[in-house]
């Protein structure tokens, strides 16, 4: 206010000016980034929607009718059973839901021990952590792949669950260390003082009071199996009936003969599942991007 | 009957055999110790050596390195343990080391999971990609046991990586280094940009903020199969708009120039929402003092953005373009599934698998990975070091 009166009556002061035209500009970028971040889904549902024919003669109909809204339900129901939508479903939920209950299972114990226990390793360990997360996939791939080939690992669900923990762990620990640093250190005292073992501490005490930052990791943990490609596509791909979603969807691309309508259909099923997690549990899922939850 | 002289191993895949076990058996060893109030040190050692043993007798006894055999082994192994577990007398460890030791054996205790796991995924194969780069080894070696050696060491891969198809390697390097730098850049940029949209409240702001992650959370092959739609030249809704301005139908994802740009698009679009988080956290954070002192001092709006907003965020910028850096140099998906690699968009990963797959040489596609980790390496070491004189003044 004190600049304003500071400024000349006649007209519009500078920042009175400055101020009009931000906002004009802000809803203008609103609008732009509403469009870039919802339309492509939208999209998604519209051509999943048409035939290809009628995409073919309106490429731009922004509306599909009622007529074939109403087709959805056959074509999802068609890729499910033709195009074996359904082992894929069944493979990428075993291989997500696994993935997360392992690497829970390691990384609670591991990030207790790092924030509440004093050991030699202890800074060396902080950054081991750092430098795999850093580490280029692609290095680890050809040897994996050679290693599971000789193993007879390479097709196996097992195999890629296990490359999948050794992805996820680095992140989960740290996200997991710095949420134990913010439980006081006096709660887990007086129960030790009760009588708890140190192990019985960490199940009364710290994991229940670390609900929040455990259930954002199994968030995570879920999107990034269910998302993989690279790793999914190198040691499934020779092996259909454990092909995961992605490699499912990539590998019907490839057959040059499926509709458009189908690939769209597919899209949906792999991809509803994440908005939909994500729009359930936003508040979780945001505060831990900030605690440099994925890579990618 | 098996013959009990080793035959299908080579002395390399004994040996890592071997270490598998030797490791699967400190693992039982240290637990049932540690539960029976014994030294879970000593436990650990005995399981190694037990672990060696059940390993050498597999090894011995088995005709080829097979999944099954280590999983049925291995709950048997489990199941004796958790016997012994039960029956074990308890010790009395407990009193005769000091509290400080405990703590320290509990923290090794609940980490060695994870370490087997780092141990077996990152360390162990990233030091056999060394060894492969260096090996002359095809895809149709894999049936061959004598992959993992160490004879016949040679430079003939990196030779073959620089030298082939008339230095193509720097090329791609360079598509990388654009494909990389100006990726980062634009998802940093339309990251701040939404940020600077989304920090002070408007009608409907936690939906936009809830919108803005979409690209960021979808499955990367549905976001490509899209982009693909948009684009087609015969039906995309993006070449629709084109012609009906007059322009000219364009095969964008299989058209040099347009392709690299598309992905270098398609990079910012995938991973700005990354970069609206962190930065709008940081806005969030700039106290509001700042902006009141700089309004008294007659600070206009865009004056308050330029000299004080930005230069808050400076930090942040440093920590994101390496973190994007970083993974967009390494990152594979993207560019495979959009353009496969082709018209001038054949980045290092993409390099790697067509040498592994296409051109079926694992030697080669190794040493192209230990090429890029260098290069990776140096970059981030030069852009430390100019990151940090820039921070100083």
């Amino acid at each position: 206010m004190t600049a304003q009166s500071q400024q000349a009556p006649t007209g519009m002061s500078r920042e009175e000016f400055e101020l009009a035209v931000g906002r004009v500009v802000k809803w203008i970028l609103i609008v732009f980034f509403l469009v870039i971040t919802v339309f492509p889904f939208y999209w998604m549902l519209n051509l999943a929607a048409r035939p290809f024919a009628d995409v073919l003669q309106n490429p731009t109909q922004l509306l599909p009718d009622g007529d074939q809204l109403a087709t959805i339900p056959d074509t999802l129901a068609a890729i499910w059973e033709d195009y074996s939508f359904k082992i894929y479903v069944g493979n990428s939920l075993v291989i997500s839901v696994v993935t997360v209950l392992l690497t829970l299972l390691m990384a609670v114990p591991a990030a207790y021990a790092v924030t509440r226990l004093d050991f030699k390793l202890k800074a060396a360990m902080s950054w081991g952590i750092l430098l795999i997360y850093m580490f280029p996939a692609i290095v680890l791939a050809i040897p994996l792949f050679v290693i599971y080939t000789r193993l007879g690992l390479r097709g196996q669900l097992f195999g890629v669950i296990v490359v999948y923990m050794s992805q996820t762990l680095p992140v989960s620990l740290y996200m997991l260390r710095s949420y134990f640093t913010t439980i006081p250190v006096d709660l887990e005292e007086a129960a030790l003082i009760d009588g708890c073992t140190r192990l019985q501490t960490v199940w009364r005490v710290t994991i229940p009071l670390s609900i929040p930052a455990i259930v954002t990791v199994a968030l995570y943990v879920f999107m990034i199996a269910w998302n993989e490609f690279l790793f999914a596509l190198l040691f499934l791909q020779s092996t259909p009936e454990s092909w995961t979603l992605p490699i499912g969807l990539q590998q019907l691309n490839k057959a040059q003969e499926v509709p458009i309508t189908y690939l769209m259909a597919g899209s949906l099923i792999i991809t509803v599942p994440v908005i939909l997690l994500y729009l359930f549990f936003e508040r979780f899922l945001t505060s831990g991007l900030t605690a440099g939850a994925v890579k990618g | 009957m098996p013959d009990p002289i080793i035959l299908n191993f080579s002395l390399m895949e004994l040996v890592a055999y071997v270490l598998l076990w030797a490791v699967l058996g400190a693992l039982p060893g240290f637990y049932l110790f540690y539960a029976n109030n014994r030294n879970p040190r000593t436990g650990a050692s005995l399981g190694v050596v037990s672990g060696v043993v059940i390993g050498w007798a597999l090894a011995a006894f088995s005709a080829e390195l097979n999944t099954q055999l280590i999983v049925n082994t291995t709950a048997v192994m489990w199941l004796i343990t958790l016997l012994l577990a039960a029956t074990m007398p308890r010790g009395t460890h407990n009193v005769t080391v000091s509290l400080q030791q405990r703590i320290a054996d509990l923290a090794y205790g609940l980490l060695l999971p994870t370490f087997l796991i780092v141990f077996a995924i990152i360390i162990f194969p990233t030091i056999w990609n060394l060894v492969f780069s260096l090996r002359p080894i095809k895809m149709r070696d894999l049936a061959d046991a004598s992959i993992f050696s160490l004879e016949g060491l040679t430079l003939d891969n990196f030779d073959r990586v620089f030298s082939t198809r008339g230095g193509q390697f720097w090329d791609i390097m360079l598509t990388t280094l654009v494909y990389t730098f100006f990726g980062s850049v634009l998802a940093i940029f339309l990251g701040l940009v939404a940020a600077l949209v989304a920090k002070d409240s408007f009608p409907g702001r936690g939906i936009f903020r809830g919108f803005m992650l979409f690209p960021y959370i979808a499955p990367v092959i549905s976001l490509a199969f899209i982009w693909e739609m948009l684009l087609n030249s015969r039906f995309g809704f993006i070449n629709e708009i084109v012609a009906s301005l007059g322009g000219t139908r364009v095969d964008f994802l299989t058209t040099p120039g347009w392709a690299l740009l598309m992905i270098i698009l398609f990079q910012g679009w995938r991973y700005f929402p990354f970069s609206f988080l962190f930065i709008l956290a940081r806005i969030q954070a700039i106290p509001d003092d700042m902006y009141e002192a700089a309004k008294v001092d007659g600070a206009a709006p865009s004056e308050r953005l330029w000299f004080i907003t930005l230069p808050q965020l400076r930090a942040v910028f440093g920590t994101l373009f390496l973190l994007r850096f970083i993974w967009t140099f390494n990152k594979f998906d993207d560019v495979f599934l959009l353009t496969g690699g082709v018209a001038g968009t054949e980045v290092v990963p993409v390099q790697i698998y067509n040498w592994l797959f296409s051109r079926q040489n694992v030697g080669t596609a190794s040493a192209t990975a230990i090429v890029m980790a260098v290069i990776l390496f140096g970059v981030v070491a030069i852009y430390f070091r100019w990151f940090l004189v820039a921070e100083e003044v």
